[in-house]
């Protein structure tokens, strides 16, 4: 079952938010959680060790390493 | 008190290496610069840190490779330090002046750190008010969709029918009037040059720091007449052009059947240098009767190259990192130093902005991975070097971030020898580029394991750097950055986005 937490804003900030952005998502939730999941996206670490073990075992064919 | 200096970059847009005058290449292209190249400093083995545009000027700008934020990351982050942010934090005055190339415009964060940022997007040229759509015959178009419906049948009738109507557009083409202007899809280094030296000439005597992109090589090539008439060729008309750019950018046509055109689309491509040459003599121009060239340090490079079937490709696509793509020419002019030609070792944009800012005793941001090399070029020297390149494989619009996520293609090169990685299919060819310049018989696999398995610990070493602390920072900014693009294109679409970017 998923767990939540509650994240307090201010008022202020909501209403701002929602008259900004509203058309696009139905709730402040639904931003944050959007937004948060296009912030954590990363590709760094999953791309960096399959390219280093291509370039380590060659690198160990040619009896470098 | 001595005055700042200023700083002139030009970047050209498709300029290969092997193209221009001080270089060797034998046509007319560059007399200008070949005259100023007597009095700079020449890089012979200049080379890009990532091609095409969108690779290419992170690290020309930011000195940071194109990846090192993460694939998905485009452009300049927002507040990432460049060359025009440190210049304007020491006071410089910046503009940059650009011809239209939609990955260096302000949505890609190109303007960081500019005072002003003129960027002449297609809607800013002359349209072409002949276009001949809704002059079609209904009819017409009826009878036509049927026969391309039955044509494409089978391989044979489809590659007739392809033909024909090839030919049918030519010749509808063929009967409007026709200029270069009206068929060029960006502004020519003219009027570029018009703004930037109208520019130039209302600034006091704060020192300054203007970028120019010119386009003028770019394809599809079309070269003001009198460019063409500077490189013999006068002969050619618009109509012509038209037709060889139309032949030249056909999908789907062998490589025989395109080289009938490459003489004369190269003679094309030489003419946009060639304008391209003649502004850039104009623009020094302004400088000299604003009485700043005595102060104007000036710097011209291109930002990739362009490839005319070489290894049987066309344009700049992401699809190799021969030498033709990323050997760029590069000519550093500065005031009362003589020049010279430098070594032939590869010298990467990536130290160009540390490079420049060291000749303006400005000192480089933090975030700059490049290095100043201008102790030594100073003394006509350049150490041993080796020059990284790298790009997404196949990545041919950065502008759809799935587009982004392909595999890595990165190339390592010293002076004598070069090794493509490509991660996509975990393959690595290595080159002999003294016997083998143009790359066409990579070595065998075992051949001279020393010298690749140095250029591959480079290519370990880049793979695995670990990220800056200003890092994370920047990508948050630059993901973001692209976040609220996607949004307020949704607002103006009045589209909602929910579904479209997905919410779990």
């Amino acid at each position: 079952m998923t767990e939540f937490c509650n994240v307090r804003l201010t008022a202020e900030l909501c209403a701002k938010a929602e008259q900004r952005f509203g058309m696009h998502f139905d709730s402040i939730s639904d931003l944050l959680t959007c937004l948060l999941e296009e912030l954590l996206r990363d590709d760094i670490g999953h791309f960096q060790q399959a390219e280093q073990k291509i370039v380590e075992e060659r690198l160990r064919d040619l009896g470098y390493i | 008190m001595t005055r700042q200096r200023s700083l002139v970059l030009v970047t050209v847009d498709c300029l290969r290496a092997d193209h221009v005058g001080f270089l060797g290449y034998p046509r007319p292209t560059t007399p200008f610069l070949d005259t100023l190249a007597l009095h700079s400093y020449v890089f012979p083995s200049a080379i890009v840190a990532g091609a095409p545009t969108y690779f290419s000027f992170p690290a020309i700008l930011a000195s940071r490779f194109p990846l090192a934020l993460g694939r998905d990351v485009l452009g300049i982050a927002p507040t990432e330090p460049t060359l025009a942010s440190a210049l304007q934090a020491c006071g410089w005055t910046t503009a940059a002046f650009l011809a239209g190339n939609p990955y260096l415009s302000q949505r890609c964060g190109y303007d960081e750190g500019f005072d002003t940022f003129r960027d002449i997007l297609a809607e800013d040229l002359p349209c072409d008010s002949t276009s001949s759509e809704g002059e079609m015959d209904t009819h017409f178009t009826r009878l036509n969709r049927f026969l391309e419906r039955n044509a494409r049948r089978n391989e044979r009738t489809a590659a007739g029918y392809e033909e024909l109507y090839f030919l049918y557009c030519q010749w509808l083409a063929s009967r409007r009037q026709e200029t270069m202007e009206g068929l060029r899809p960006y502004p020519a280094a003219d009027t570029i040059v018009d703004q930037a030296s109208s520019w130039i000439s209302s600034q006091g005597d704060q020192p300054f720091f203007l970028w120019l992109h010119l386009m003028d090589p770019h394809h599809p090539y079309y070269p003001p007449e009198e460019a063409l008439a500077a490189i013999g060729r006068a002969d050619i008309s618009p109509s012509r052009a038209r037709f060889w750019n139309a032949s030249w950018s056909r999908g789907h046509i062998n490589c025989k059947r395109l080289q009938r055109y490459r003489d004369e689309i190269v003679t094309l491509y030489d003419a946009g240098i060639q304008w391209a040459d003649t502004q850039i003599s104009r623009l020094i121009r302004t400088l000299q009767h604003s009485c700043r060239w005595d102060d104007t340090v000036f710097a011209v490079t291109g930002d990739h190259g362009e490839e005319f079937l070489e290894h049987g490709r066309r344009f700049h696509a992401p699809e190799d990192l021969a030498d033709e793509l990323i050997h760029v020419p590069l000519l550093l002019r500065v005031p009362g130093m003589n020049g010279t030609i430098l070594p032939n070792e590869p010298f990467s944009l990536i130290h160009l902005a540390p490079t420049l800012l060291d000749v303006l005793d400005v000192p480089s941001p933090t975030t700059f991975r490049g290095a100043s090399y201008w102790p030594d070029i100073s003394k006509g020297q350049l150490p041993k070097l080796t020059a990284v390149t790298e790009c997404i494989e196949g990545c041919n619009n950065p502008l759809q971030r799935s587009n982004r996520l392909g595999q890595r293609l990165l190339s390592v090169r010293d002076a004598s020898y070069k090794v493509l990685v490509r991660f996509g299919n975990s393959t690595d060819i290595m080159f002999d580029l003294k016997n083998d310049p143009g790359e066409y018989c990579p070595l065998p696999r075992d051949a001279k394991p020393a010298e690749r398995a140095q250029l591959l610990r480079v290519a370990r070493e880049h793979v695995t750097s670990p990220p800056q602390a200003s890092d994370p920072e920047f990508r948050l900014r630059a993901c973001l950055r692209e976040f609220c693009q996607q949004l307020s294109f949704r607002r103006n679409a009045a589209e909602p986005l929910l579904g479209e970017i997905q919410v779990h």
